[in-house]
């Protein structure tokens, strides 16, 4: 058993997420390997992970309902992303699911045991999920050793135990130095070996990348993205920064006011947005009015083709970075779809342009450099896949209620 | 000479000022030839000093257990009730342990409160209250607020998360609290636990009342006719309390890593379910035993003495105008004693915020070592010195020895606060305030002291709240007739007239509860 694990270990199973980053790389081969794999080998897991599965939680804080309906699960070894706004109930989520909050109905299955539901409620020290809070929550009296090993109880192998698991980030022979006297990433990287120390089921982290700056963040993002992977654990991730989602989960689960919007993989999720606020959310958006029959849609970009079949009056979802603009005396503008540049954004890697567009005002990115000036006339051109086209009623809610909108200062919709 | 080097001068004599009742100390005892390796080889001295240090560590663990008790009952259980116990639980605070002690033996006294309420049910004598469970349970009955109110603090602001992160990580509720809550209050409870043992090493009122034979009690019964003895002692009180403080810093110092205590998010309550009503009644029984039993005790009897006017003989004897102009002295003396102790305390603490050095830092470290310094201790160096002095009788017992004394007890509460003050006034804008053109007494008028009077104001009523509450120093150094309500409740209690010294306490009880609702708890969550 321990020589089949090994192999495994070494050459990472098909359909595993290939090891990335220099943790996935190099500590790849000690993950899985002896004791850890032995000791809670169930059948189907490696080193103990199992799946997650939310029947119906509901969830109120007084006369605020918080949770409606959720029902999420997911595969063991598999990573998601919660995706939404701050509010929207995926922190309490977290919370009911790690035990720290009883929902109001519901069931709560990790693997083959219910932890919630039909009455039970397991306490959170008996749950075995290891969470990472937003919150930096070491224990600032006990060295990084003891705050690695506070979750291993009077197991006999804790001193290996903790070598092992600082090794997997990379910060083996930190065992006696105090957390005071780490960085914000090393201490962050402590709370994650503090967490997978006991083995745990499955993986919280919420929002665990908030209090780092922005460089230390990418860093970190991928190289527990590669931990994750190598240790083919099972993780919930929660964030409220779409990059953040999309990076780090093999799938994404967007929410809003308490219910899952849409589930899929980042691919999915950004290009096929399941409502306007969902496409809004994970990425700047315009919409512009059409009249849908079958598989194409006239707008005033011109007839485009859709990527589902749709009739009537629709709003059309047009990303920044699928709106050309060509000067009208170009060379295949012809000149039926013309707006003038109110505002550009030049950022080096990238041109933004605001564009009135009849009523409208559209943005529009491009990795060009600016051709155009403010004041110019301009032919806008679409130039992307098939497009997503939502009913026009859909969407006159969503206007109405007007938030949510990313960037807004380049918000088309206004 | 500018105004910087006037207050280094001032910071340096005020250094010398608070050094030198313990210095004098050394001196007489030197001088005296008082032989101390001699007094302290016999158990006359080792009696009193093993008592002293016996109920001061049991009376700090007794409140460390009560005060972080009842703070951590009223912030995570669902009491019923909650706010309300937690509101009354720092008032204790407010009774003098003298007037505490005063309380219980009224209320235990022949035709008192208790023998009134308890005969009918076939009680026949009630017990005397003295000895070293007398003097543990009064003194634990009122200091634990002092160790109830900053663990309190610690508590409701204390980060959940790191409570919810031992859970996840596998422990249960106990270990938790014994893993990590205990660790994350720690500093609270012990520097709670610090003045309490200070307090009760310096107590002499309530020893002194429930006949528990301390190194304060001892001091003062041996003043008159074995002088070695008490300076001895006062010597060896001294060391001992400044012990206490050094080995508490140095225990603080040691420790490394300090918790988040700025949570916005509400701690969890803890639902006990039926269990909440036994808990609520522990609770209230804790604060029927330190609030309303004295109160009562003392109301009971004050309302005895009023409503026999006529009755001169023993516990009934009142003096309605004698508790009048001792309210009116004592208020008179108090607010003397803090206003020249913050004007005093205010250019040193003007030197440690705008020109720290060391000299300032040192002379504040024996400033800071005064408070340590037992009240009794300070009165004995001031008596002997004032008594050996050529022209003794112009200045034993008056007002201005009195008021040094007073300076010289509570001036580092007035020099915290005075820091405060200083602290409240920017540098920028006495910087603005000299480009626009103002000089130096200009910007002290109209800037400086607008800003730092709230400040200077708190510092004052600290300092008034402790020369009210004060016992051994006005006892012994207060010109002998000027009536003042603490020396009077105890020579009330000499000649046990129980509704005098009832009356005189509830006065004194209720003028330091509004002083310490304006100046403590006004300022707390409870406001």
């Amino acid at each position: 058993m321990p020589n089949a694990r090994r192999a495994t270990a070494g050459a990472p199973a098909p359909g595993d997420p290939a090891p990335r980053g220099r943790i996935g790389l190099a500590r790849g081969g000690r993950v899985a390997n002896g004791r850890s794999a032995r000791a809670h080998g169930g059948a189907g897991d490696r080193n103990g992970f199992r799946d997650l599965r939310l029947l119906d939680v509901h969830k109120s804080f007084g006369p605020s309902k918080v949770l409606h309906d959720v029902d999420l699960s997911i595969e063991s070894g598999r990573t998601l992303s919660l995706l939404g706004p701050s509010g929207c109930g995926k922190t309490t989520l977290m919370r009911i699911v790690a035990g720290l909050e009883v929902a109001d109905s519901g069931e709560i299955h990790v693997g083959d045991r219910l932890l919630a539901g039909n009455g039970v409620h397991v306490a959170p020290e008996a749950r075995r999920i290891g969470l990472l809070g937003q919150e930096r929550s070491l224990f600032p009296h006990l060295s990084v050793g003891g705050n690695v090993a506070y979750g291993l109880g009077r197991a006999t192998d804790r001193v290996a135990r903790v070598h092992e698991v600082l090794e997997m980030v990379d910060l083996a022979g930190f065992e006696k130095r105090m957390p005071d006297s780490l960085s914000g990433g090393q201490q962050q990287r402590v709370a994650i070996a503090r967490a997978l120390a006991p083995r745990p089921r499955m993986l919280l982290l919420d929002e665990p990348f908030q209090a780092l700056d922005v460089h230390l963040r990418v860093e970190l993002q991928i190289e527990i993205r590669a931990l994750l992977g190598a240790l083919g654990a099972t993780a919930v991730i929660v964030t409220h920064d779409q990059d953040e989602a999309f990076i780090m989960g093999d799938e994404v689960a967007v929410m809003q006011d308490g219910r899952i919007r849409q589930r899929g993989t980042p691919t999915e999720v950004y290009s096929h947005p399941e409502t306007p606020w969902v496409a809004s959310f994970v990425g700047d958006a315009n919409f512009v009015n059409g009249v849908g029959s079958g598989s194409t849609v006239a707008t005033p970009l011109g007839r485009l083709s859709t990527c589902c079949s749709v009739s009537g009056e629709v709003a059309v979802l047009l990303r920044p970075a699928h709106i050309r603009l060509l000067e009208p005396s170009a060379e295949g503008a012809d000149g039926s779809a013309t707006g003038q540049v109110q505002a550009m954004r030049f950022f080096g890697h990238a041109t933004e342009c605001r564009v009135r567009f009849g009523d409208e005002v559209l943005l529009a990115r491009s990795d060009r450099m600016p051709s155009v000036r403010v004041g110019d006339d301009v032919v806008l051109r679409y130039d992307g896949p098939p497009v997503v086209a939502y009913p026009a009623s859909v969407m006159a809610g969503l206007r109405r209620n007007g938030k949510q909108w990313r960037g807004a200062p380049a918000s088309p919709a206004r | 000479m500018d105004a910087g080097r006037l207050c280094r001068l001032w910071g340096l004599g005020l250094g010398v000022f608070f050094a030198a009742p313990l210095g004098y100390l050394v001196y007489e005892n030197i001088r005296l030839r008082s032989d101390v390796l001699g007094i302290l080889g016999v158990w006359r001295t080792w009696g009193p000093l093993r008592n002293s240090v016996m109920l001061a560590a049991a009376v700090s663990v007794a409140a460390m257990i009560v005060g972080t008790t009842m703070a951590w009952a009223t912030v995570r259980l669902d009491l019923p009730g909650r706010r309300f116990w937690a509101a009354l639980a720092p008032l204790p605070l407010v009774f003098p342990t003298f007037v505490g002690a005063t309380a219980f033996i009224a209320l235990l006294a022949r035709g008192g409160l208790a023998e009134r309420l308890l005969s009918p049910l076939g009680f026949g004598s009630l017990p005397r209250l003295q000895g070293f469970w007398a003097a543990w349970l009064v003194l634990t009955l009122f200091t634990y607020p002092y160790v109830y109110l900053p663990t309190r603090a610690r508590l409701r602001h204390l980060d959940p998360a790191y409570e919810e992160a031992a859970r996840v990580l596998g422990r249960r509720p106990a270990a938790v609290f014994a893993t990590v809550t205990l660790p994350a209050i720690r500093p609270a409870v012990s520097a709670g636990g610090l003045l309490v043992c200070l307090y009760t090493l310096s107590d002499f009122g309530a020893v002194e009342l429930l006949r528990y034979e301390t190194l304060t009690r001892s001091i003062y019964a041996n003043r008159l006719f074995n002088r070695p003895v008490s300076l001895t002692h006062g010597l060896l009180l001294g060391v001992v309390a400044l012990g206490v403080v050094v080995l508490e810093r140095s225990l603080a110092r040691r420790r490394s890593g300090s918790f988040a205590a700025t949570s916005a998010r509400p701690p969890r309550l803890t639902d006990l379910g039926l269990w909440r009503w036994p808990a609520c009644a522990a609770v209230v029984a804790v604060l029927l035993l330190a609030l309303v039993a004295p109160l009562a005790a003392l109301g009971y009897w004050a309302g005895r003495g009023i409503a026999n006017p006529g009755r001169r003989i023993g516990a009934f004897v009142l003096d309605g105008a004698g508790v009048a102009t001792a309210t009116v002295s004592t208020v008179a003396v108090s607010a003397v004693a803090a206003a020249v102790t913050v004007l005093v305390m205010l250019p040193l603490a003007w030197l440690l915020v705008r020109r720290p050095s060391l000299g300032a830092s040192a002379s504040n470290l024996l400033v800071t070592a005064g408070f340590a310094l037992p009240g009794i201790v300070v009165a004995l160096a001031l008596v002997f010195w004032a008594l050996q002095m050529p022209f003794a009788d112009v200045i034993y017992q008056t007002l201005p020895l009195l008021v040094a004394g007073y300076v010289l007890l509570f001036g580092a509460q007035a020099a915290n606060a005075a820091q405060a003050a200083v602290g409240a006034v920017p540098a920028r804008l006495s910087e603005n305030a000299r480009t626009l053109g103002a000089r130096r007494w200009r910007r002290l008028r109209t800037v400086e002291m607008p800003l730092m009077t709230p400040g200077l104001l708190a510092a004052g009523g600290l300092v008034f709240l402790s020369v009210m509450k004060e016992l051994p120093l006005t006892l012994l150094m207060r010109p002998t007739n000027l009536p003042m309500l603490s020396a009077d409740i105890w020579d009330s209690m000499e000649s046990f007239f129980l509704a005098q010294a009832g009356l005189e306490s509830l006065v004194l009880v209720a003028a330091s509860g509004v002083l310490t609702w304006l100046l403590v708890l006004r300022r707390s969550e409870f406001a």
